[in-house]
């Protein structure tokens, strides 16, 4: 309101032509800021408090200060949860990261045939994610799936992919990687389009083969998309769960157990939504770091 | 999940709902609303919701067959109860919104793995009332009532309940040149057999265990008790885990050396019930330990042929005979107030019981899943009533079975003299979650060390024992 009413105590017409504008602007808004309210921010309060409560969602709400804080860090499966989620996220930028950057180089390299390549990249994210992780969940059967026959066709030896501590989470991020790497490599093509051709031309003239101008212009040129879509990734797959969920329970022996599964578990399996809520707050904090990081980086790069 | 109990459990419940659960009429999945129609108001009609409304799209017959019941349950209390049925399963992860929403049903089924956690959370109605007062229920079998009872009120009525037992394939048993009318009855005949079937080849394993979403930890309880064993015990009021001890690791050392020593189980350490029901199914396991309604999934779901499909005794080891047991009970929304309560059991005496004292119901009844393709009839199950009623129910039911009965005489005749144990009292869904992951890690890695297994389980398990009802 201090916005609304400070210029019109100023006094001259056209400020407060703009003031009106901007009061009559406020009406407009209150759809999103409803919606918002009902869907986004009332339940995210509404979950910090469950976080210091002992709720059953029928009688009275109990304050239990930070009883259920204590219990999730002291579960034995809450540093298991982190490192398997930090794992994830680490083999998610090793394994997925850079492909979807050279794959929209290729794209961006090919005479012919570009429309088609970009919607052969984008047909896994079409999928629902249940259902690719189903389909996968095919490919790793150890007896029958597809990579095993194909392995033992060619005579190398079978894995056990996702029945294996050592090969499940490797296995979790083949799967995350194949189901959204079409939208990230996407945005890189898009990305690279706005690149100049004069750029590439110079290096040319300067005799910079392929690999140099990746290196000295492509790269340097995407190194802002490159970030953001870094923090993006970070920040999604620290909140991994349908591959988890779908494939492996979060086995075998809890090596794919996450933070999001076990805030699932917590809420759902054991119906102890005070803990789910004081994990879930603990998750939130971390995220909330990164997403700060994410907006100071995109408005420095702004200014 | 485990149980994820996806689900704590949730794959059970919806195997138990797709096998009808021991009452003929189908049960169902999804939505429903209305929390306002629980509101019992003054002195007018009690209004009462009711889940389990079978879907229309994958059991038609079944839907008229249960709406025909409301209507016929509404016509005969005309002016006193108003009962609206909702296409809703329990389901562990809708289950609180729709609590915390005010949607719950009046009443609604829940798997037998499921109360001992919504009586400690307070999230279901105390019908220890309406039980005593309702005659039907006086006569229900007291070892399956007693899985919704708790400080000596009752919470739940149970309409279906299964042992759990040997379940196998004939046809593969034949093959590898075992007698089809003999199952093992013990642990060391069942690692004898595996191998034997193992030795056919190709894709076909002697012996799997679902692992997944709370199985692996319920069968794990489950093996324990055939090995005379309990995993929590009481001590004073604090309840702890018994394990690792000598049975558990006996139990632990078993599964390691069929899957490790003699090969006989297959290559997978971390799959689903519904994968395991396939490989049955699909002739490509010889046995699983499942409940009778098992069967249903296997035949039905998955396309197994019925001739094949045999279950027998719960293999024991030593003395025990012990072995548990699974099954469906209704339960009865917190919020709903006496009068409701009291028309909620009027309602499920009335659909789930009537046809036990009425031989015209359970013919019709009967009939009526005869021609729904989504149905088994003749599976084993648990005497739900003591006494004339259940026998007089079971030859009408064996008059329209199309499971051959035959195939099931060895657990039949075994069933009734067996100990049924019930599940851990306290926690069970953790309990069973913590040993998912250690059966998992003796059936993933062959050089997995045993005791460290069951005590990383049993680590994540005390915590929740010592903090249950306390935080």
């Amino acid at each position: 309101m201090s916005v609304a009413t400070r210029p019109v105590r100023g006094g001259s017409p056209a400020v407060r032509r703009r003031a009106g504008a901007v009061v009559r602007g406020y009406p407009w808004l209150l759809p999103t800021i409803v919606v918002f309210g009902l869907f986004s921010w009332y339940p995210l309060v509404r979950g910090v408090v469950l976080a210091f409560q002992d709720d059953n969602l029928v009688s009275p709400p109990i304050w239990v200060g930070l009883a259920n804080f204590r219990y999730v860090l002291t579960d034995s499966l809450f540093r298991v949860a982190w490192v398997n989620t930090v794992e994830f996220l680490l083999l998610g930028l090793v394994l997925g990261y850079a492909l979807p950057v050279l794959v929209a180089v290729a794209i961006s390299e090919m005479r012919r045939l570009q429309g088609f390549l970009r919607f052969l990249v984008y047909v896994p994210v079409v999928l629902p994610p249940v259902v690719s992780v189903l389909l996968w969940k095919w490919f790793y059967d150890p007896a029958t799936g597809l990579f095993n026959q194909v392995l033992s066709a060619v005579g190398l030896p079978s894995s056990p992919w996702i029945q294996s501590s050592s090969t499940a989470m490797v296995s979790l991020v083949l799967v995350a990687t194949w189901s959204s790497f079409g939208a990230t490599a996407l945005v890189y093509v898009a990305a690279l389009s706005g690149v100049s051709g004069r750029l590439y031309e110079a290096a040319e003239l300067d005799g910079a083969g392929a690999l140099r101008r990746l290196w000295h212009v492509t790269l340097p040129q995407l190194r802002y998309i490159l970030l953001v879509m870094l923090l993006l990734q970070i920040i999604g797959t620290m909140q991994v769960f349908t591959e988890p969920f779908v494939l492996t329970g979060g086995g075998p022996n809890n090596s794919t157990t996450t933070v999001a599964l076990q805030i699932y578990d917590y809420a759902f399996v054991y119906n102890d939504y005070g803990a789910a809520a004081a994990l879930s707050v603990v998750l939130a904090a971390v995220l909330a770091v990164l997403t700060a990081l994410y907006l100071w980086l995109t408005r420095r790069w702004a200014q | 999940m485990t149980v994820h109990q996806t689900t704590s459990r949730r794959r059970f419940l919806t195997a138990l709902a797709a096998a009808g659960v021991a009452t003929p009429f189908g049960l169902a999945a999804c939505s429903g609303s209305s929390g306002s129609d629980s509101s019992s108001g003054g002195a007018g009609p009690v209004r009462i919701t009711t889940a389990d409304l079978p879907p229309a799209q994958t059991n038609p017959a079944g839907r008229a067959q249960f709406q025909a019941d409301v209507d016929a349950f509404n016509t005969a209390n005309k002016g006193s109860i108003e009962l609206t049925a909702h296409e809703y399963t329990w389901a562990s992860d809708t289950f609180a919104a729709r609590l915390a929403s005010g949607q719950l049903e009046t009443t609604f089924l829940v798997p037998f793995t499921e109360p001992s956690k919504l009586i400690a959370r307070r999230q279901v109605a105390d019908i220890t009332q309406p039980f005593q007062a309702t005659a039907d229920f006086a006569d229900l079998n007291p070892q399956l009532v007693k899985v919704a009872q708790s400080d000596g009120k009752t919470y739940g009525v149970p309409v279906g309940g299964y042992a759990v037992g040997m379940v196998y394939n004939r046809a593969v048993f034949r093959r590898a040149g075992l007698d089809p009318d003999s199952p093992p009855t013990t642990w060391d005949e069942v690692r004898t057999q595996a191998k034997r079937i193992a030795a056919l080849g190709g894709a076909t394993s002697g012996f799997a265990m679902p692992t997944q979403d709370g199985y692996g930890g319920w069968y794990f309880t489950m093996m324990n008790a055939s090995f005379g064993n309990q995993l929590e015990r009481q001590d004073g009021s604090a309840t702890t885990v018994t394990f690792p001890n000598g049975p558990s690791t006996q139990v632990m050392q078993l599964l390691h050396d069929m899957r490790w020593t003699d090969r006989s189980m297959g290559s997978k350490g971390v799959q689903a019930i519904t994968d395991v029901q396939k490989q049955m199914a699909a002739g490509q396991l010889g046995m699983f330990t499942a409940a009778g309604d098992n069967l249903n999934a296997i035949v039905v779901q998955f396309g197994g042929k019925p001739a094949d499909i045999g279950m027998g005794p719960y293999p024991q080891h030593g003395s025990a005979d012990a072995t548990l047991t699974g099954g469906s009970t209704a339960m009865f929304n917190v919020r709903a107030d006496s009068r409701q309560l009291a028309a909620a059991a009027k309602w499920v005496d009335f659909h789930y019981l009537r046809q036990y004292s009425d031989a015209a119901t359970a013919k019709q009844q009967f009939a009526a899943i005869a021609k729904d393709k989504t149905q088994t009839i003749g599976y084993p199950t648990l005497p739900l009533f003591t006494g004339a009623r259940e026998s007089t129910w079971e030859a009408i039911r064996a008059q329209y079975a199309d499971l051959p009965a035959a195939n099931f005489t060895a657990f039949n005749d075994w069933i009734s003299s067996a100990t049924l144990q019930p599940e851990p009292a306290v926690e069970a869904q953790v309990v069973y979650q913590a040993l998912d992951a250690a059966v998992q890690k003796i059936l993933t890695d062959s050089g997995a060390d045993i005791g460290a297994a069951l005590t990383a389980a049993a680590g994540q398990v005390k915590p929740a024992l010592a903090s249950a009802g306390a935080r």
